[in-house]
């Protein structure tokens, strides 16, 4: 490999912890907006405390992050959670739903199901959309209160979206949902996107990437 | 077995690391314009409205395992994989941004996000490493 001046990838983590070095680090966000009510597809919900709080503050995440959770039950209270994972002045927003997100259960499925197929689109815009449902996409894959064959019939709702964000967030959820039990049916799955049919070379090499790995 | 350097696609060192949410947002469609790129990256992965920006040096192979090891320290799962964009010293000072070692609190002032952006894209990539 040769002139890259920058590199993208995945850094598998180790189990090793230690202190940082730290060259730069991130200056605390100015964290702005309404902590009381916030739009959700033309309803109105009221924005708990605890979440405002865990987005607010992110060296209180780990603490915090079981209590937000109980606060999210339904499709609304999950949208909620996804527009804090958009927000530019929110440190680590992405991060920090996907978390809060995979301490849920049958709310995600709900939401996902929503978000993809009834959302109205005047609501939001279509790059936005994508990427909220790249959150949810993530948050449902590694949410342990689902069995793996629910999180994979969820997702498996979304293998005709056109988004590239969406079809890369399916791999990567096929790649942490798949078991000794569901594994042909994860394969199956990778082999449409890294079959010729496929029209995006970068998700076709990306699924197999990912159906190298399970090989 | 904990990864190399190579593992992860980092030819040489020293190097900072930024850490990107998904690695979709470095790589953003399949047929775009450097012009439209540039915009979505920076839309993407350089938005917060101070303009700074956590850069992580590594040196050695413990600094990244060190490094790594930070970033994932407050999430639900250590071990989730970091998407990351890395970038070499020189580089940064070619675009006139100045390294300065930090202990809290200060980042790398990086205002004009485009054109960092653009000589960053514009250098022969290999698609295998994305």
């Amino acid at each position: 490999m040769s002139n890259n001046v920058v590199d993208v990838q995945s850094i598998p983590m180790g189990r090793e912890s230690s202190s940082s070095l730290v060259v730069f680090l991130q200056v605390p966000s100015t964290f702005l907006g309404s902590a009381s009510t916030a739009k959700v597809a033309g309803l109105s919900t009221t924005l708990n405390p605890v979440i405002v709080e865990y987005f607010r503050e992110p060296e209180l995440r780990p603490v915090l992050r079981k209590k937000a959770s109980l606060g999210i039950r339904t499709k609304e209270s999950v949208f909620s959670v996804l527009d804090w994972s958009i927000r530019a002045d929110v440190d680590e927003a992405f991060d920090a739903a996907v978390d809060l997100l995979s301490e849920c259960g049958n709310c995600l499925v709900d939401g996902l199901v929503y978000l993809y197929l009834e959302y109205p689109l005047k609501s939001t815009t279509q790059f936005d959309l994508e990427k909220k449902l790249d959150v949810l996409i993530n948050g449902l894959a590694r949410s342990q209160q689902l069995s793996a064959e629910k999180r994979l019939t969820a997702i498996s709702e979304l293998m005709s979206s056109k988004s590239r964000i969406v079809k890369a967030a399916i791999i990567d959820a096929l790649a942490m949902i798949v078991n000794s039990r569901n594994k042909k049916r994860v394969e199956g799955m990778l082999k449409r996107y890294a079959s010729s049919s496929e029209a995006d070379i970068y998700i076709q090499n990306y699924a197999k990437e990912v159906l190298e790995d399970l090989a | 077995m904990l990864p190399s350097l190579e593992d992860v696609r980092i030819e040489a060192t020293p190097v900072y690391i930024h850490k990107i949410d998904r690695q979709t947002h470095w790589n953003p469609a399949e047929k775009i314009s450097l012009e439209d790129r540039v915009q979505r990256v920076v839309k993407e992965i350089f938005k917060t409205p101070d303009h700074t920006y956590s850069f992580w040096l590594v040196e050695t192979l413990s600094d990244f395992y060190h490094v790594a090891a930070s970033i994932n320290a407050l999430r639900r799962s250590p071990s989730d994989e970091i998407p990351s964009i890395w970038v070499k010293p020189a580089e940064l000072s070619q675009i006139g941004l100045q390294a300065n070692r930090t202990e809290e609190g200060k980042c790398l002032y990086a205002k004009n996000c485009i054109t960092i952006l653009r000589s960053l894209l514009t250098t022969p990539r290999n698609y295998a490493s994305c």
